[in-house]
């Protein structure tokens, strides 16, 4: 209690309103852009928090987040094109909608259902976490190192067309992880005689190449559009109190799921976003409507996406396990801060986890206040050629990994990882393992030897504590189930042939 | 290129890594009896890696779906090359003539790129942003975040 109210103490400052507001206003637009993520928004700016208290950094970073998710509807509802991956199933409805003359009406009920999504993950992460917190407390180095064999599985096994091509970006990520002096014995690895990599790879250069950098190289080969659209053609934004109604429940029950999704680590936006439209559909009366632009079909989505965002920060903040790629930008903004996210950060750091949350809900409810009377606003920035916006983002990549420590290697590795990042997306290798293999990688070995040192380098001590062995079984099945369905598909196939 | 080549190539490289792994850990020491020692981890990956990438190798080769048509090699596929030797050199010239000089070329140099033909008709507000955001950057990373980006002869 007396958490809170430190909290709500450190939240009364006006710039810590601006920087989550602000952070919310600058999500909006990143969101809206298409070609410009969630994950790219955060890894760019984070540079900008390096200067900044933990609490205005962390809450900046957060209320981008939730602005772009929510922002990436703008531009899936008017222009048919989701503005990030998240808003994918918001085109459905969203889009159907607006073009039967009603933009006004879609963009209202996106606004109105991912700030309310918003609000409810907020409160799960507020109710949640520090339950989970105390039981993570008894985690030795044997839960650890399962828990990050199962994080690493699940991200592979289901970013991606093909299983094995995850597995590979995971296996890179686990490689690049070796890097720079062994977390026991401290001798050097892989280093090639550098100094620079004595402390291993640092995670913001990679994820800064890895997800912007690369994005605007494989945007010089496809080619940029540009689109138009005539923002008078928006009228009453806010929602009906009747459509409200009728979307409410859907509402809660897509926030719910996302929230759900998001905690599961690997798990992101998007697939809670079509799993609550798919839901939706499901307990709906009327399941043949959803497609012909009806206020359900957005609600949904909508709710999902944005419950996902605090859903994601639960396995972070209370085990130190990123649960998507954003939450591992987020890990590096924590890290920088000085601050280990884990257990240990609740008993340690107790107001600052509050004023997280807090800010993480009134950043949710900026998604409101500031959504809807700016909505015109957005829709015009999301016009601006993007030809010009592209090199102005690659130079904020070299001085975003320039600023971490004013060291010109930081921005080698940028390079390498942007130049990587292009060339995977073009084998079709997903990147968003590489980089949770990369924080994983660490975590998994330290505590795999340091379990392995005190039992005696005997390795059935991971199958001899239930909460390990559970740990690994899930990660077990996560990676022979769609193995075996294959298989068996491919069986089936051929019986049929016969 | 196809998907197909693509793939054969990622898992001959996949093998090549592994093998450096291999034959780099195995040069590693293991000091503490107690301790599998540093070499366990990367070796491990390493077999790992070399399990998938005969496993994505087996799949290409049974895969006998019909390749969609290859396309038309396009004019734009060469512009990300270009860019990355651009930006290569910008680093290195950065350091040299100093941040803001460079960066007005490197934008400049972009958009050009990203404009191709359309160039000509954006030539003003395309002048106008790549001197907006450099001076921008810097004065928002210089001054507000000290953060010491090259200076440069002329500065």
């Amino acid at each position: 209690m007396i958490n809170i109210i430190e909290a709500l103490q450190n939240l009364a400052s006006l710039s810590t309103l601006l920087y989550i507001f602000g952070g919310v206003i600058a999500g909006i637009i990143i969101g809206a852009l298409p070609g410009l993520t969630a994950t790219m928004g955060v890894a760019l700016l984070l540079p900008l928090t390096f200067g900044m208290s933990a609490q205005n950094g962390i809450l900046m970073l957060l209320g981008i987040y939730a602005g772009a998710i929510y922002g990436g509807s703008i531009t899936a509802i008017l222009l048919k094109t989701p503005g990030t991956p998240a808003a994918a199933a918001t085109v459905l409805d969203g889009f159907t909608m607006a073009d039967k003359g009603d933009p006004g009406r879609a963009l209202g009920i996106s606004t109105f259902s991912s700030s309310i999504g918003g609000i409810i993950s907020a409160i799960m992460l507020m109710c949640i976490s520090p339950l989970l917190a105390k039981f993570a407390l008894k985690f030795g180095p044997q839960e650890y190192f399962a828990l990050s064999l199962f994080g690493i599985s699940i991200i592979a096994s289901i970013s991606g067309k093909s299983i094995i091509k995850g597995l590979i970006a995971g296996t890179i990520g686990l490689a690049l992880s070796c890097i720079g002096l062994d977390p026991i014995t401290a001798m050097p690895r892989f280093t090639f005689k550098s100094i620079y990599l004595y402390s291993g790879l640092s995670f913001v250069p990679v994820m800064i190449g890895l997800f912007a950098l690369s994005q605007v190289f494989c945007m010089l080969e496809t080619g940029v559009k540009n689109d138009k659209y005539d923002t008078k053609k928006i009228k009453r934004v806010f929602p009906k109190g009747e459509d409200i109604r009728i979307i409410m429940p859907d509402v809660l029950r897509s926030g719910l799921i996302g929230c759900f999704i998001g905690a599961i680590p690997g798990a992101g936006t998007d697939i809670g976003a079509f799993v609550s439209y798919n839901e939706a559909k499901r307990w709906s009366k009327h399941p043949d409507d959803f497609g012909m632009g009806i206020p359900e079909g957005i609600a949904a989505p909508e709710a999902g996406n944005n419950g996902v965002t605090g859903g994601a920060m639960i396995p972070l903040l209370t085990l130190g396990i990123p649960g998507d790629a954003v939450a591992a930008v987020m890990l590096g903004a924590l890290t920088i801060q000085g601050l280990q996210p884990g257990p240990l950060l609740y008993s340690r750091n107790g107001t600052l986890i509050y004023t997280i949350f807090i800010g993480f809900l009134l950043a949710n409810i900026g998604i409101l206040l500031f959504g809807m009377p700016g909505i015109r606003l957005y829709t015009k920035i999301t016009l601006i050629p993007k030809q010009f916006l592209m090199p102005a983002i690659m130079v904020l990549c070299v001085v975003g990994s320039f600023a971490l420590n004013n060291s010109m290697f930081d921005v080698y590795v940028m390079i390498g990882a942007g130049i990587l990042g292009y060339f995977l997306q073009k084998v079709e290798i997903p990147t968003s393992p590489i980089i949770l293999g990369l924080i994983l990688g660490g975590m998994a070995e330290s505590n795999f030897r340091r379990a392995l040192l005190t039992s005696a380098k005997d390795f059935s001590t991971f199958f001899k504590r239930p909460i390990s062995l559970a740990f690994i079984i899930i990660a077990a099945i996560t990676l022979l189930t769609p193995i075996i369905s294959n298989i068996m598909k491919k069986r089936k196939g051929k019986s049929e042939d016969d | 290129m196809n998907m197909k080549k693509f793939n054969y190539i990622t898992s001959a490289l996949l093998v090549l890594i592994a093998g450096y792994i291999f034959k780099e850990s195995s040069g590693l020491m293991n000091v503490d009896k107690k301790d599998i020692g540093p070499g366990f981890y990367p070796n491990l990956i390493a077999g790992i890696m070399i399990i998938l990438a005969i496993a994505l190798f087996v799949q290409t080769l049974r895969n006998h779906e019909p390749e969609e048509k290859k396309k038309e090699r396009s004019p734009m596929a060469i512009k990300p090359y270009i860019a990355m030797v651009l930006l290569v050199l910008y680093i290195f010239l950065m350091n040299k003539i100093g941040f803001i000089i460079t960066s007005v070329l490197f934008m400049m140099i972009l958009t050009y790129l990203f404009f191709g033909t359309e160039f000509r008709k954006n030539l003003l507000p395309s002048l106008c942003i790549s001197v907006m955001v450099p001076v921008g950057i810097y004065l928002l990373f210089h001054n507000l975040l000290k953060v010491p980006l090259p200076r440069g002869i002329l500065f």
